[in-house]
Order: C-alpha cells, then sequence, then structure tokens
C-alpha cells in the first residue's frame, strides 16, 4: 500500500512538473550573420548608410530543438524579447519586426533580414525600401539588438531560449555633416585650412580634402572700343560726347553710349562693370565744353583708363568720338567665390570623380590641416572638405575655400643656401678637421692611464 | 582585588607589553614600508638613472654665411627632454663611482615657412627634429656625501655623442637640389654637475626605499652640458653643438 501510494505521488508530482514546462521548453540557436551586398572589412555587426543604400542583406543559421508549437519572429529594437514591447499598442514603440513568422517544423533554418528593415522606424511597418536609408534617425552611432523569439501565440510568452537570440548591431545611416567656416591660406604645394568641425557628432573619424584647379589665371583686359562719334543734330546745337568705353580685365566692360546734349557736350561713357568693380561715368560738359571722359572699369588690380572726352560740339557740329579706354592690367588673383568654370567641387555634393584627392587628416579634435603636396605652386585650387564617421560615411562637401600654393624656404634649403653640407642621410660622414679625432681619442686614452694608475 | 581591578589590571599590563613592540615594529605592508630600519646596511648600488629637461639652441650658424637657423627659428630658448642610465661598474674607495653611461634626448624646432619670393610667412610649417644619444664615462663623486656627511655628489662625463636629425616641409620631408634633409651629427660630448642628495630631506623614507624597491640614494641636480657634435669641426656636418644647463632628478639603484 505504501509503495503505491509513493507511485500515485511520483506521478502527480510528474504531471505537475510537465504542465509548468512550457515555459521555456525548446532551444534556439542562432548562428552569427553573413551578409551579402555589404563591402569593406568592418565588423559583421558594425553598418553604415552605404550598406543600406546597398540594400545588404543578412543570413542567419537557426536551429530549432525541441520547439514543436508557438510562433517564431525576428524584432529589431530594444527590449524586443518583452511582449509587451512587441505590441502594436505600445505608447513608446522601441521594437519593429523584421520577419514574418517562420515554421518551426524544420530544425535547421536559413532566415534573411534586409539592413533596410533592421534600421526601420520602430512602430512601423519596414518595407525594405530605401525610403528606410533616409529615416530620421538619431545623431551619431546608434545601438539596437536582433531579437530571434519563439512565443505562444496566445500568451505572446517567449517559450524557447538559446544562443544568440539577441544580437546586437551598431549602425549610422546618416553621413555626417561637413565642417563649416572652411578657411584655406597658402602651403607649399598644398593648402593649408582652418575650419569649424560640425556640431553634435560624436563619431567623427577623418576629415577628407578634395582639391580642384581654378583655371589658369584670368587674361589681360582688352582695350575698351572708340566711342562712336556723336553727329550734330543742327539747330540748337546739340552734341554728344564721345562714349569713353573700357574694357577692365576679365570681365567683359561696354562703355555707356554718351547721351545727347543740348548745348552740352556728351556724357562721358559709363564703364561697364567688369570683374573688379563699375567704372564711373563722365561728368556732362557745358555749353562749348565737351563732355569728360568715361572712366574705365577696374579689374581685379588695375583700372582702365577711360576714353577721352569727345571735343566740343558746336553748332551744327557734332562732337568727336573719345578714345577707348586702355585695358586694365588684369592680372592674376584668386577667385574668392571659386566660381572658375575647371572647377568640379560642388558645396553639398558628394565628392565628384574628377576631384584631386588632397588627403586625409584625424578627425580627433581637428580645427584645421593641410592637405598633401600635391598641387602646383602659383596655380589657383579650390578645396572642399567632407567628414568621415567611425562606419566610414563620408558626407558631402563643404563650402569651398580657395588659394594658391606658393613656394616656400624651408629651413634645410636656407641652410644649403648659407652654405651648408649637412645632411643627405643618416649614415653620411665628413672629414674632421686635422687632429680632431685624435686630440679626443688621446683624451680618452689619458683618462684610462690615470684610471688605472690609480688603481694600481 | 576585585573581579574589576583584576581586570583593568591584565588590560594596563597588556597594553604595556603592546606599546614597545609596536613602536619598534618594522615592516612591510599593504601600503609600503613602515617603522624604522636599523643599522646602515644598504643593497647593493648598481645602476644610475637619470630624469632630464634642459635647454637647446643648437650652433647651426656657426661657419655659415648667413643665420638660416636664426632666421627661421628665432632665438627663443628651446628645450629637450631626455633620460640616462648608468651602469656604475666601478667603485673607487673614497672617491666615487665609474662606469659608462648612455643617454637619449629628443627636441623639435618649428616655426611657419616664409614664402620663396620673400612674401611673408605661409601657413606651412618647416620643422628641424633632433634626437641626441650619447655614450660617456661618467665619475660620481659621492665621497662628500658618504665620507663627509654633506649631501652633494659633483660629477662629470665624459664621451661621444650622435645625433639623428631630420626637417621637413609642410607635408613633406625636406629636400634641395636632391639632397635629404636628414643626417647624422656628431662629436665629444662632456658634462660638469652637482647633484642634491634628496635622501638628508628623510632618512627614515630613504630607507625604507632602499629596503622595498632597492633605491640607494635620489638626487635633485644640475649640471653644465656639453654635446659639440659638430663633425670634429667638418663642413659636412650639421653643427648640433649645445652649451647648455640641464636638470634633472636621479635615482642610485
Amino acid at each position: 500500500m505504501r509503495l503505491f501510494r509513493l507511485f500515485i505521488a511520483t506521478l502527480w508530482l510528474l504531471t505537475l512538473g510537465l504542465s509548468a514546462a512550457p515555459a521555456h521548453a525548446g532551444t534556439i540557436n542562432v548562428a552569427l550573420p553573413s551578409w551579402t551586398k555589404r563591402p569593406g572589412d568592418r565588423l559583421i555587426n558594425l553598418l553604415n548608410r552605404q550598406d543600406c543604400l546597398n540594400d545588404a542583406v543578412a543570413s542567419f543559421s537557426i536551429q530549432f530543438v525541441g520547439v514543436p508549437t508557438g510562433a517564431f519572429e525576428v524584432w529589431s529594437g530594444t527590449g524586443c524579447d518583452q511582449a509587451a514591447n512587441r505590441q502594436t499598442t505600445t505608447v513608446i514603440q522601441n521594437c519593429v519586426r523584421v520577419s514574418g513568422s517562420v515554421p518551426l517544423s524544420t530544425i535547421n533554418q536559413t532566415v534573411t533580414i534586409r539592413f533596410r528593415d533592421m534600421v526601420a522606424v520602430p512602430g512601423t511597418t519596414p518595407n525594405a525600401d530605401i525610403a528606410e536609408c533616409n529615416s530620421t534617425q538619431s545623431v551619431g552611432l546608434l545601438t539596437r539588438t536582433l531579437y530571434f523569439v519563439v512565443f505562444d501565440a496566445n500568451t505572446q510568452a517567449t517559450i524557447a531560449t538559446g544562443t544568440n537570440t539577441a544580437w546586437a548591431f551598431k549602425y549610422d545611416i546618416s553621413a555626417p555633416p561637413p565642417p563649416t567656416g572652411v578657411a584655406a591660406q597658402s602651403g607649399d604645394g598644398s593648402l593649408v585650412t582652418t575650419f569649424t568641425p560640425p556640431a553634435g557628432e560624436t563619431n567623427l573619424l577623418h576629415y577628407h580634402f578634395y582639391c580642384s584647379p581654378q583655371g589658369p589665371p584670368p587674361a589681360m583686359g582688352t582695350a575698351g572700343s572708340a566711342g562712336t562719334a556723336a553727329t550734330a543734330t543742327g539747330g540748337a546745337g546739340a552734341a554728344t560726347g564721345g562714349a569713353g568705353a573700357a574694357t577692365g580685365g576679365a570681365g567683359a566692360a561696354t562703355g555707356g553710349a554718351g547721351a545727347a546734349g543740348i548745348d552740352t557736350g556728351g556724357l562721358g561713357g559709363t564703364a561697364g562693370a567688369d570683374a573688379g568693380g563699375l567704372g564711373t561715368g563722365g561728368s556732362a560738359g557745358t555749353d562749348a565744353t565737351a563732355g569728360s571722359a568715361g572712366t574705365g572699369g577696374t579689374d581685379a588690380t588695375a583700372a582702365g583708363t577711360g576714353g577721352t572726352a569727345g571735343t566740343a560740339g558746336t553748332d551744327a557740329t557734332a562732337g568727336t568720338a573719345g578714345t577707348a579706354g586702355s585695358a586694365g592690367a588684369g592680372s592674376f588673383m584668386p577667385d574668392p567665390n571659386c566660381t572658375s568654370l575647371n572647377n568640379v567641387l560642388e558645396p553639398g555634393q558628394p565628392p565628384p570623380a574628377g576631384a584631386i584627392d588632397c588627403g586625409t587628416i584625424g578627425a580627433q579634435g581637428a580645427t584645421g590641416g593641410e592637405t598633401n603636396p600635391v598641387l602646383g605652386n602659383d596655380s589657383g585650387y579650390a578645396v572642399a572638405v567632407a567628414t568621415e564617421d567611425t562606419v566610414n560615411n563620408v558626407g558631402v562637401l563643404s563650402t569651398l575655400a580657395c588659394g594658391t600654393p606658393k613656394d616656400i624656404t624651408g629651413f634645410f634649403e636656407a641652410y644649403r643656401k648659407a652654405g651648408g653640407e649637412g645632411g643627405g642621410g643618416y649614415c653620411t660622414f665628413g672629414p674632421a678637421h686635422t687632429g680632431a679625432v685624435a686630440g679626443a681619442l688621446g683624451f680618452l686614452l689619458g683618462a684610462c692611464a690615470l684610471l688605472a694608475r690609480r688603481r694600481r | 582585588m576585585s573581579s574589576r581591578r583584576r581586570a583593568c589590571a591584565a588590560f594596563a599590563t597588556a597594553i604595556a607589553l603592546l606599546l614597545p613592540a609596536a613602536a619598534h615594529a618594522q615592516g612591510v605592508d599593504d601600503f609600503g614600508g613602515y617603522g624604522r630600519v636599523r643599522g646602515n646596511a644598504e643593497t647593493k648600488q648598481d645602476a644610475a638613472f637619470e630624469l632630464r629637461i634642459g635647454r637647446y639652441l643648437p650652433e647651426v650658424d656657426k661657419g655659415l654665411t648667413t643665420t638660416p637657423f636664426q632666421d627661421t627659428f628665432g632665438t627663443a630658448n628651446r628645450f629637450t627632454f631626455g633620460a640616462e642610465v648608468d651602469w656604475q661598474v666601478l667603485r673607487i674607495k673614497h672617491l666615487g663611482t665609474l662606469g659608462p653611461g648612455f643617454g637619449w634626448s629628443y627636441t623639435k624646432f618649428s616655426e611657419r615657412a616664409p614664402f620663396a619670393d620673400g612674401s611673408g610667412l605661409s601657413a606651412s610649417t618647416t620643422r628641424l627634429n633632433i634626437m641626441p644619444m650619447y655614450v660617456v664615462a661618467v665619475l660620481r663623486a659621492d665621497f662628500i656625501a658618504k665620507d663627509l656627511k654633506v649631501p652633494f655628489v659633483p660629477y662629470a662625463k665624459f664621451g661621444f655623442g650622435y645625433a639623428m636629425w631630420w626637417s621637413s616641409d609642410g607635408q613633406r620631408s625636406a629636400t634641395y637640389q636632391g639632397e635629404k634633409g636628414k643626417g647624422g651629427s656628431y662629436g665629444v660630448t662632456y658634462a660638469l654637475g652637482g647633484m642634491f642628495l634628496l635622501d638628508v630631506l628623510d632618512e627614515d623614507d630613504a630607507k625604507s626605499a632602499d629596503g622595498i624597491m632597492g633605491i640607494n640614494n635620489s638626487y635633485l641636480f644640475a649640471e653644465w652640458f656639453r654635446p659639440q657634435l659638430d663633425g670634429f669641426g667638418s663642413n659636412k656636418v650639421l653643427n648640433l653643438a649645445s652649451s647648455s644647463w640641464v636638470l634633472g632628478f636621479a635615482l642610485e639603484m
């Protein structure tokens, strides 16, 4: 009888135990992912914007052991292993479902998940569209976790545990903004930049310099054409002074026509605006006095001389034309706006293929830096800066700065020009002054001899 | 005698017995050495180590037609930092220690380079890096401190020095007409100095340091230092000779 009661009690305990078991009955083992359409040698859990644009896909090998019932889903976010966080009714959405249900009957399966879905906005239904790559994200490197969850469809309770069921990854799908206030000064075959780092970015890695030629220096200004002689209009003796046209340096300038005067000399021609500035017009002549010449347009460096005044018009006699203004000097000055036609850099756009790679500097604490010495001296160049973050996102170009690399005289060159002959390598030796080595050796030998004598 | 009185007496006796023991206890615990070290026995002394900082203005312009170094880098004081290790292989009774030493130091000169056309200073930097090294015989006359009990140790050094140097302009190594802007300068090196023995400030600590870490003596020192790195007067060598002071901290172990 006692044995029978023990048997019944054992059976009862077993029944109780089995009924309580489903809480974590099975095991799910998830292998680390392999990626497709994801170039580069970054860690497998470090993802960037290019991965999103490329529509990179992760493949997870999953093994189900002893999981006969329930539903399996993959979620991305924070705390998605908690049933409450997977509900669409949750006030603050932290999770997004990135895979549909998978049949549990097959023990070994491969689940593919697109990176675009992994970074979809929580609470939405991801559709692997490229628009996911442009979704609003916080600045900097973000962390999410993929949760591989087997749960009871009715109670939502997790019913399987295992290895790697929560796989954390870091990502940044926003390219960092460029620095601001970029300025450039002349270096030797280089430009030395200063700038203000982008605000709020915490995961900057490098600044990249991109250069572009500004093109050849502007040509000399061409001479202005001669003013047109005024024609007499008779009667009151109106006369038109010559148009003192002038063409400034690089910019085209056209002299304004002198206005016909009535008993007055014509107005001097007004020089056209050129790259350097606006010429001023001549003042009106008085009766029987010619209008003064127009002032030539100024170019970048020198003003063109205006045409000389037309002679005074007499009654029924036209004033003669003013002579043309002389050309501006047209010497080269860097274009402060970097608007040269040869410039391929465009602020706010990605670095173009035709740009010169002018080097890279570390971003930590940098507020400027020197480009690589790959530029020609005495030619104008534009430089722009792009920022790279720690997941290798490269942002768009900054505003441009222009400058002209120039030859410098460094210490070594100055030393050599002053007659110094040192240098050439670490193993170069020169002949000593006569007796110097012998003197030094003698001193050493003497010291040793003294020491030896003292020891005796 | 009541039991309370007996207890008090026993406690007082125990304290009295323990006190002298505590006063003379000496040893090492987790916080380092404690107590007084008896006797004057020192651990064996084999080496000296110096941390050095000093003024350094090389005589580059000496013998040149102009003053390129001064024109480029100015005349302001520049400094080197470095270290020296001596092997005190020989102890001369009533004089001091003698042995070889090896020293290393480093300094850098850096300024904005002038434009070649004379139109002012560029934003590019021209630099001269110098790394002097030397092997010297070092004599430290510590008999004054040991025999006369005056905490002062004069010393002298003499030997051979070599300095690697290299120059750069902006982002590139300096060259001129195909010659690389780097080289070696060499010559004799000598120094005279004096060390103040810090042990006298706290003899107990000094003895603890000896017992625990094997540090026999610690010093502050000042030195006149002459690395005559002019290639023994050769024109083919950048003249990096200098004559200046050095300050530092030294340990003998």
